[in-house]
C-alpha cells in the first residue's frame, strides 16, 4: 500500500483534505479504513459527526498526505457538512451500487460542492459495495468500461426491475444502480468515477491515487500543504482566515452555539 | 406520581408515594422471617423472581434544583453518617434503623445479607481510608422506607440462594451480579428476529419480543413509534397504539398516567414534551429507578437533537416521524438502555467510576491537562477503560454525571465512535450542561500498546477495559484542529513525563484550600471534592473532615468518585477497586 513509502522522504511532500460525502450507510467509513488501515469491518456501527484520518499517498514525483474528513451520512449532520469541505482541494462522493436513492444523494451533493465548496475542488464519484454484484471479480479499470457487462441503457427503473428478477441472493446480482448511468453522470459533470468495494479493497487505493493525480500542482503550492509534513500546524494556522470568510449558510448553526452559555 | 419532585428527598419524604406503586404486596414483608428460615424454597422462587435493582436516585431533577433543602434535613453527624451506605444491601440496613420498630420484623431476616455487605465494604476499602469510605457513604441517599421495605423483600425472597450459588463470583456488588447469574439473562439482550416478507415467522417473533423481560417504548404523542430496544416499529405497532390509547385516555382526564402493574409487570410512562418514554419491566424495579430511566433516555434523545429542535420539529408537524432525525443513534439509545438493564452500577447511581490511579500519577496528568489547555475548551477529559481519570473544568462550569455518562456511553459502549479509528469530532448537546445547543467534542483513543503490536494494524483487539481517549470538548465547532493540537501537546508531555520521572513535577500541595490556588484563575482542576462551585452549599460533614490533610484531587477522585455534583447526594459513588492498581 501506500504506506510502503515512508522511505521516499526525499520527494515534496504536501497535505490534501479530502471530504466523503454521501447518503447513510455506503460505505464511506468503510471504504476510509481500508485505505487507511486495510481492514473491513462487517455491520459496522453509523459514524457520529466526522472522524479525522490521515493517510500518506505516494506518487512518482511527490508525497500526498491525505487529511481525510470521514462525515457521516444522517440527515442531521448534513448542515455541518460545509464545515468540513470549505476548502478541501478534493472530495470522495460514495454511493451503494445496490441501491439508487443513494445515487440521487450524491447528485445532490455533487451540485452542493460545485456550488459551495472552493472551486478548483476534485470531486470523485464512487459506487461501493460492488462485491454484492456479480462483476465484482472483474478487473480494475472498469470505470471507463461504459458499463458493456450491463445490458439496459442507462435507465434506472428498467435496471431496477431486472435485478429483481433475480432473486438468487448467493449468486445473484444485487446491482441497481447501472455502471454506465453513474459513468454518464460523472462524465457530464466532470468527475472521477469508480466503483469499489471496500469489502474486498478492489480499487480503493485506485480512487485515492487517481485523486491524488488528479489534484492540480499549483493548488498544492497555494494551499496550505505549504509547510508540508507538518499539516496539522499549518492548518490550525489557517484558522483565523479561514474564520474570516465564514460563510452566510454557517451563521445559523453559529448562532445556535452561541445559546450555549459559554 | 408524577408528583414527586425534589431528588431523593421525595423518597424520605413520601414514601407513600412509593408504596403506592410499588409491586410486592404488604404481605411480603410479613413473609420474610419463615422465607428466611426456609432457604430451599427461595431458591426455587428464586427462578421465578428476577432479584430487583436498587433504587436510582433521581439526578435529573436535582441537576437544577440542588440538593441544599436534603443536606439540611440529614441527622449531619458523622457517626450517623457512617451508617449510610450508597448499595442497595446497606440500603436496607438504613432502612431498618430509620424505620425503627415498623420494619424490625424485616432485619431479622437480613442476616446473609449484612454479612455481605460488611464483605463489599471491606473490598472496597482495600487501599483506602476510612475517611473516604464514610464521606462516600454519606452521600448516600435518604433511606427511603417504602422502598427499603419492598427491595428488601424481594432480596430475602431471591438472592440468598444466589449467594450461596455464586458465592465466588461476588465481587464487590454481588447484588448486582445476581442478574447476570441468571441463567436465560443473557437472552435478554438477543435481537428478536425479523418477520420474513411472508409474516410467516411473525408468532415466532412476537414470542421472542414477549419473553424479554424489560421493554422500553419511545413514541411520540400522535402515537407514532420513534424507538424500541427490541423488535421494530411494524412488529410492536399494535402494541404502541393500546399504550397510545390508554395514555391519552388519562390525558382527558387531566390525570396524566404514570404507571401501572399487572401482574409482576410493572408501565412506567414518562412524558417529555411530545414524546411518551414507555419502560415495562418485569424485573422488579420501582417506579423511581424506570422513571429515572427513561429519563436519561430522553437526556439521549435531546443530546441527539437537542431541546430547540425537538420541539420546532414537533410544533410544525405533530405527526413528524422523529425516527428519521434520530437515525443513527438508535445504537446509543439501545447501548443506554441495556446498561440499565444488566443493572450497571455507576448508571444505577447515576455515578461515575474513577479509575484508581496513584495520587502522583493523576497529578501529573491533571497539570500536564491545565498546562496544554487551550482556549476554546470548554472540558477536558482524560478516560481510561470507561473509567474518568481526570476532568479539568472552567469553574462556572460543572459536569453533570448524567452528561458524562451519555459520553461515555456513547465513547466506549456504542462502537461508533472506537471503530472510526481516527479522531472523531462530535456535535453532542450535553442537556445536563445546556440542552438548547451543541457542543463539539473532540475524542481522540491514545494507542498504548508497544510499537511491535501496533504495526500489525490490529485494532480489534484493544478492548474498553484498555482503551484511554481523551475527550475535548469545546463550544467552538472550527476549533477541531486547536483540540488536536491541544491533544498532541498533552500527549508529548506525558510521554516526557514517562521518560523523566513524575516526580520533577511540583508535588500537589497538601491543603484543598492552596490546591485550588494552584489552578488558574479562570480554571481549576475539576476535583471530586470540590466542594461546591455555590458557596452558599453545605459540604457534607464527613468529607470536610476526611480530605483534610490530603490533596483534594487525589483524595476523592482517586476513590472512584466524580466531580462537580459530588455534594450532592444524589451523585453516588463508590471505590470499584480494579485488581493490580496502584
Amino acid at each position: 500500500m501506500s504506506e510502503s513509502t515512508g522511505a521516499n522522504t526525499a520527494k515534496p511532500s504536501s497535505s490534501v483534505k479530502l471530504v466523503l460525502l454521501g447518503e447513510a450507510a455506503v460505505g464511506k467509513s468503510s471504504l476510509v479504513l481500508r485505505f487507511v488501515n486495510n481492514d473491513f469491518q462487517e455491520n459496522k456501527e453509523p459514524t457520529i459527526g466526522a472522524a479525522f484520518l490521515t493517510q500518506k499517498c505516494s506518487l512518482p514525483t511527490r508525497t500526498i498526505k491525505f487529511e481525510i474528513w470521514d462525515t457521516a451520512g444522517q440527515e442531521r449532520f448534513a448542515s455541518l457538512a460545509p464545515m468540513y469541505y470549505r476548502n478541501a482541494q478534493a472530495a470522495l462522493v460514495v454511493y451503494d451500487v445496490t441501491k439508487p436513492s443513494s445515487l440521487t444523494k450524491a447528485k445532490h451533493w455533487v451540485a452542493e460542492l460545485q456550488r459551495q465548496a472552493s472551486p478548483g475542488i476534485v470531486i470523485a464519484l464512487v459506487g461501493n459495495k460492488l462485491d454484492l454484484t456479480n462483476d465484482a471479480n472483474e478487473a480494475a479499470g472498469e470505470a471507463q468500461a461504459e458499463g458493456e457487462h450491463e445490458p439496459s441503457p442507462a435507465d434506472g427503473d428498467e435496471a431496477t426491475e431486472e435485478t429483481q428478477e433475480e432473486p438468487d441472493v448467493s449468486n445473484g446480482d444485487a446491482r441497481k444502480v447501472p455502471t454506465r448511468e453513474a459513468s454518464a453522470y460523472a462524465e457530464d459533470e466532470g468527475l472521477l468515477f469508480f466503483e469499489t468495494s471496500a469489502k474486498t479493497g478492489h480499487n480503493v487505493v485506485d480512487v485515492f491515487t487517481a485523486i491524488a493525480n488528479a489534484i492540480p500542482e499549483s493548488s498544492l503550492k497555494s494551499g496550505r500543504g505549504a509547510g508540508a509534513g507538518t499539516g496539522q500546524t499549518s492548518l490550525s494556522g489557517g484558522r483565523p482566515a479561514e474564520d474570516s470568510r465564514v460563510n452566510l449558510g454557517e451563521r445559523g448553526a453559529a448562532t445556535a452555539k452561541e445559546g450555549c452559555a459559554c | 406520581m408524577v408528583s414527586t419532585a425534589d431528588g431523593p428527598a421525595q423518597d424520605a419524604n413520601n414514601p407513600e408515594t412509593e408504596n403506592s406503586a410499588i409491586s410486592p404486596p404488604p404481605s411480603s414483608s410479613l413473609q420474610q422471617p419463615s422465607v428466611s428460615a426456609d432457604r430451599e424454597s427461595e431458591a426455587a422462587q428464586e427462578e421465578e423472581r428476577p432479584p430487583p435493582l436498587p433504587p436510582r436516585p433521581n439526578t435529573l431533577r436535582l441537576l437544577d434544583e440542588g440538593g441544599a433543602s436534603l443536606r439540611t434535613s440529614r441527622p449531619g453527624a458523622p457517626t450517623n453518617l457512617q451508617s449510610r451506605a450508597t448499595t442497595a444491601v446497606s440500603l436496607t440496613d438504613i432502612g431498618c434503623h430509620d424505620a425503627g420498630k415498623e420494619s424490625h420484623v424485616v432485619r431479622e431476616g437480613s442476616e446473609t445479607l449484612k454479612a455481605q455487605a460488611s464483605l463489599n465494604h471491606l473490598t472496597s476499602s482495600r487501599g483506602s481510608e476510612t475517611g473516604d469510605t464514610a464521606s462516600i457513604r454519606s452521600s448516600g441517599p435518604q433511606g427511603d422506607i417504602g422502598d427499603v421495605e419492598n427491595v428488601f423483600g424481594d432480596f430475602v425472597a431471591t438472592d440468598t440462594g444466589l449467594i450461596r450459588k455464586h458465592s465466588t463470583g461476588l465481587l464487590q456488588f454481588p447484588e448486582f451480579q445476581a442478574d447476570d447469574v441468571e441463567d436465560d439473562f443473557a437472552s435478554e439482550f438477543e435481537p428478536v428476529g425479523e418477520v420474513d416478507e411472508e409474516g410467516g415467522n411473525e408468532e415466532e417473533v412476537l414470542a421472542n419480543w414477549k419473553a424479554k423481560r424489560k421493554h422500553y417504548l419511545i413514541l411520540s404523542a400522535a402515537g407514532k413509534p420513534i424507538w424500541t430496544r427490541h423488535g421494530d416499529g411494524g412488529l410492536i405497532s399494535t402494541y404502541i397504539g393500546v399504550i397510545q390509547t390508554i395514555i391519552s385516555f388519562y390525558e382527558d382526564s387531566k390525570d396524566p398516567l404514570s404507571s401501572f402493574t399487572a401482574g409482576d409487570t410493572k408501565f412506567v410512562i414518562v412524558t417529555k414534551g411530545p414524546l411518551h418514554l414507555v419502560a415495562i419491566s418485569r424485573m422488579l424495579e420501582s417506579d423511581t429507578q424506570l422513571k429515572l430511566q427513561l429519563e436519561a433516555l430522553y437526556m439521549q434523545i435531546l443530546s441527539t437533537l437537542t431541546l430547540p429542535s425537538l420541539t420546532h420539529l414537533f410544533s410544525i408537524r405533530p405527526s413528524t416521524d422523529l425516527k428519521r432525525p434520530l437515525q443513527g443513534s438508535e445504537t446509543l439509545l439501545s447501548t443506554l438502555a441495556d446498561s440499565f438493564t444488566k443493572g450497571s452500577p455507576s448508571t444505577l447511581l447515576s455515578a461515575l467510576e474513577c479509575l484508581k490511579i496513584r495520587k502522583s500519577h493523576r497529578q501529573a496528568i491533571n497539570n500536564t491537562l491545565l498546562k496544554t489547555k487551550v482556549s476554546s475548551l470548554l472540558y477536558g477529559l482524560v478516560v481510561a477503560g470507561g473509567r474518568l481519570v481526570n476532568v479539568v473544568r472552567p469553574k462556572k462550569h460543572s459536569l453533570h454525571p448524567g452528561d458524562l455518562q451519555l459520553l461515555f456511553n456513547m465513547i466506549f459502549e456504542a462502537e461508533a465512535v472506537k471503530a472510526g479509528g481516527g479522531e472523531s469530532w462530535i456535535p453532542v448537546c450535553l442537556p445536563g450542561f445546556n440542552s438548547s445547543g451543541y457542543l463539539y467534542m473532540y475524542v481522540s483513543f491514545l494507542d498504548l500498546r508497544d510499537d511491535a503490536n501496533a504495526a500489525t494494524n490490529d485494532t480489534t483487539t484493544t478492548t474498553k477495559e484498555e482503551s484511554v481517549a481523551i475527550v475535548l470538548i469545546s463550544a467552538d465547532k472550527e476549533s477541531f484542529f486547536e483540540l488536536q493540537g491541544m491533544r498532541d501537546a498533552f500527549v508529548e508531555v506525558c510521554v516526557f513525563n514517562l521518560s523523566n520521572p513524575p516526580y520533577h513535577h511540583h508535588h500537589p500541595c497538601q491543603r484543598p484550600e492552596a490546591n485550588g490556588c494552584r489552578a488558574t484563575s479562570k480554571w481549576r482542576e475539576t476535583a471530586a471534592s470540590r466542594s461546591s462551585k455555590k458557596p452558599s452549599r453545605k459540604v457534607a460533614p464527613a468529607r470536610r473532615t476526611s480530605s483534610r490533610g490530603r490533596s483534594c484531587i487525589t483524595s476523592c477522585t482517586s476513590r472512584g468518585r466524580m466531580s462537580s455534583s459530588l455534594c450532592r447526594p444524589t451523585t453516588l459513588s463508590f471505590p470499584l477497586s480494579r485488581a493490580g492498581e496502584d
